[in-house]
């Protein structure tokens, strides 16, 4: 196949080259104008507020305060938390989810009866929505009817029974293994494609130069797996650090701040306090760790890519 | 035939006059309860579909009454009231206070003064909705916290209703260990929850002198600390009293970080024996036979107990209908603050929620004077302590989070209330109030 790049006619000057492409600037201009307008207005805008008082219930008082707002995130101790715990449950997350991914990945591609009905059911959880997740995982685990506790009791265990979502050593955890429900059956599906996309001649070489089953997920499954890898990462670790819904519905950031991220942070000062800069200036401080967090992200699996 | 322009002008002048003509002004109302999935939507609706045809002829009212949840409301409002809608509001005090501040809330003294029903309010209702001297709501709903206990384990342990707040501690104890499955008291506790602000000031007011804890200083024209850290320490000791203070404790320690629908249905299902609570929670006698029996006869009304040199005071819930500043249509919206405070429409709406009514002509009816529900709670109207007009959502938080450090034993009561006193300081220095 001979692959065709667009040559400048060097002939041409630039505007009469741009001329000459003018048809394809004008399709995107209306999709450039669109994410101009809908994503670089408003994190330039954020930005600007995150250096000014701006309130929004005194919004005839706003005024440029430098980096004030900054200094008092830093001097927030419940800021602080928040962050690490964002950070704690990006990495935690993200990294249970592509282990066990690759677990469930590897069970659904098993040719056993009824395995096309285990692949069907297993989106399941991805396709709840959060809010119904979360009611549900509220509903198992609250003291005195939930499912969980129910069970212990009658299984003569009534002193591990508990408030889960209200205990301090268990509410974090039961956020992560909420973030995992919902999304180890879609890294499972996912990776198990890219598996079968896997020459089966591959599978036959490494068995023939006398490699065992470990040997050959390890030289020959996983780094046909590292695109999806990569894009699964790259998504996730957005998601689950931006990720406010499980955090504010099933905990709203407690107990004793056990559960507090960033999200749940910066919504509470935005919208309880009305401090729209300070709020502001969290969520500039979010975008910079977010945008470092996905360089390392690429940089780790190309480097893995490369070995 | 070729139709020419001059023809056509005064034909469009006339059809323009005819249809114009023929159109009512349309007012948006948001009206939590009209749009939340509950007991007062469908009946309340169907009495705005009867009634607003005839006493507001030329209006009409949309049929989305905004966002079904009070917080949702108030970010949508704060955001888009400037464009001028809603027209008319219902609010919590909390989110009034707030829309005041923003600029966005009409005063309503002079429409207010001239109206004939005005009279008719409870004056403790109309001050908590008066603003710096002006009136930005008008109430179709009122109620305080009180005691609710159980009077047939009252009796069968043989207790006597608690006046302090040590026979609580001690009452909920003694149940908490006699009765098997039920806890002595019933809290809610979750962080940043409204309910579990709600329920420790109504405690703060009684060791505050019925007091907020803030108080305008108007020569410094700004907000002060109107406490002290060890009234603060007072309160979260004896939250920390309710789940450490005795063994089994008079509290669920399991029960921490509960909101209110927790609390509600546990009290209501038989699994605590006492709750500091608010009317409404007569609504949920319709959840079933246990419910029912337990609200209707096994359920006693008392004031919340008293601290140490303590006043009788108690947190004041009042829900008022307010005009947004920058509505075209002002006269009509008072029309409508009009009909949703009336007479009519208030004894409707109240005797659903089982709340109690702003209105005296309304407590005057046969179905709220004979009903005990009701007079328990109206007997406890004059302790109500309106809040202070400040932003106290970043305040919930502070109070909602020490509060925590406490029962969670992150923290001392002492040094806790430090803390916050300290936080609640600093707010009012920063001028975040």
């Amino acid at each position: 196949m001979i692959a065709v790049t667009p040559q400048r006619n060097s002939s041409l000057s630039l505007w009469q080259n741009l001329g000459r492409r003018s048809f394809a600037y004008w399709l995107i201009f209306p999709v450039l104008l669109l994410i101009l307008g809908l994503n670089l207005y408003p994190t330039i805008q954020g930005i600007l507020t995150s250096f000014t008082n701006q309130s929004l219930i005194d919004p005839s008082h706003s005024g440029y305060i430098g980096i004030d707002n900054y200094f008092k995130l830093l001097q927030d101790p419940v800021f602080r938390v928040s962050l690490g715990h964002s950070l704690e449950l990006t990495f935690a997350a993200v990294l249970l989810q592509v282990i066990l991914g690759l677990i469930m990945a590897h069970l659904l591609i098993q040719k056993v009866p009824g395995i096309h009905f285990f692949r069907s059911v297993a989106m399941i959880t991805w396709v709840l929505p959060i809010i119904a997740s979360v009611v549900m995982f509220r509903f198992i685990t609250l003291p005195n009817y939930g499912l969980i506790n129910i069970v212990l009791k009658e299984l003569g265990l009534a002193p591990l029974a508990r408030n889960w979502f209200g205990d301090e050593k268990y509410a974090f955890l039961l956020v992560l293994i909420m973030h995992l429900w919902r999304n180890v059956p879609f890294y499972a599906i996912a990776f198990m494609a890219a598996m079968q996309a896997i020459p089966a001649d591959l599978y036959e070489a490494a068995r023939i130069d006398g490699a065992g089953d470990w040997r050959q997920f390890w030289f020959v499954t996983l780094p046909n797996l590292r695109y999806i890898i990569l894009v699964m990462v790259v998504l996730h670790v957005t998601f689950t650090f931006n990720n406010f819904d499980f955090v504010f519905l099933s905990t709203g950031g407690g107990p004793v701040n056990a559960t507090e991220v960033l999200p749940t942070y910066i919504y509470k000062q935005a919208w309880n306090g009305y401090a729209l800069g300070y709020a502001s200036a969290g969520g500039v401080i979010m975008l910079v760790i977010l945008v470092v967090l996905v360089l390392v992200c690429n940089k780790f699996i190309k480097g893995l890519s490369e070995q | 035939m070729r139709i020419k322009f001059p023809h056509i002008l005064p034909l469009a002048v006339a059809l323009a006059a005819t249809t114009s003509a023929g159109f009512a002004t349309e007012l948006d109302l948001w009206f939590t309860p009209l749009s939340a999935e509950g007991p007062m939507k469908a009946p309340l609706t169907q009495w705005l579909k009867e009634h607003l045809p005839k006493d507001l002829p030329g209006i009409t009212v949309g049929n989305n009454f905004g966002p079904p949840v009070y917080q949702d409301g108030q970010q949508k409002f704060v955001v888009q009231g400037r464009k001028g809608k809603p027209d008319v509001i219902e609010s919590v005090l909390e989110g009034m206070i707030a829309y005041q501040r923003a600029g966005l809330l009409e005063p309503l003294d002079d429409l207010f003064d001239k109206w004939s029903d005005k009279d008719q309010f409870i004056p403790s209702t109309i001050k908590a909705l008066t603003l710096n001297g002006k009136l930005f709501g008008v109430p179709y709903n009122t109620n305080v916290r009180v005691l609710l206990y159980r009077k047939d384990l009252f009796q069968k342990y043989g207790l006597t209703i608690p006046k302090t707040w040590d026979d609580f501690l001690r009452d909920a104890a003694t149940i908490s260990s006699k009765e098997s499955g039920v806890a002595g008291v019933g809290l809610t506790t979750k962080n940043g929850s409204v309910r579990t602000f709600q329920e420790f000031i109504s405690f703060f007011f009684e060791v505050n002198n019925g007091e907020n804890p803030y108080k305008y200083d108007e020569a410094g024209k700004k907000w002060a600390m109107n406490t002290t850290p060890e009234k603060l320490t007072q309160v979260l000791k004896l939250y920390s009293d309710f789940f450490f203070g005795a063994s089994p404790s008079a509290a669920n320690q399991n029960t921490r970080g509960n909101d209110y629908q927790a609390t509600d249905t546990d009290y209501v299902s038989g699994k605590s024996a006492m709750v500091p609570m608010g009317p409404w929670i007569y609504s949920y006698r319709t959840n079933g036979e246990v419910a029912k029996k337990i609200l209707e006869e096994e359920t006693g009304v008392a004031p919340l107990p008293l601290p140490p040199e303590g006043v009788q005071a108690t947190y004041l819930e009042v829900k008022p209908i307010s005009i947004n500043a920058f509505s075209k249509d002002k006269k009509d919206d008072w029309d409508l603050v009009k009909i949703l405070t009336s007479k009519d429409f208030v004894a409707t709406a109240n005797r659903i929620e089982g709340v109690n009514p702003p209105r005296k002509d309304v407590a005057q009816l046969p179905e709220f004077k004979n009903d005990w529900w009701e007079q328990a709670f109206i007997a406890q109207l004059p302790t109500g302590v309106a809040l202070a007009p400040i932003n106290w959502g970043l305040v919930i938080n502070d109070i909602t989070e020490a509060l925590q450090k406490a029962i969670y034993k992150n923290a001392t009561p002492e040094v806790a209330g430090k803390a916050l006193y300290n936080t609640l300081e600093q707010r009012a220095k920063d001028n975040q109030l």
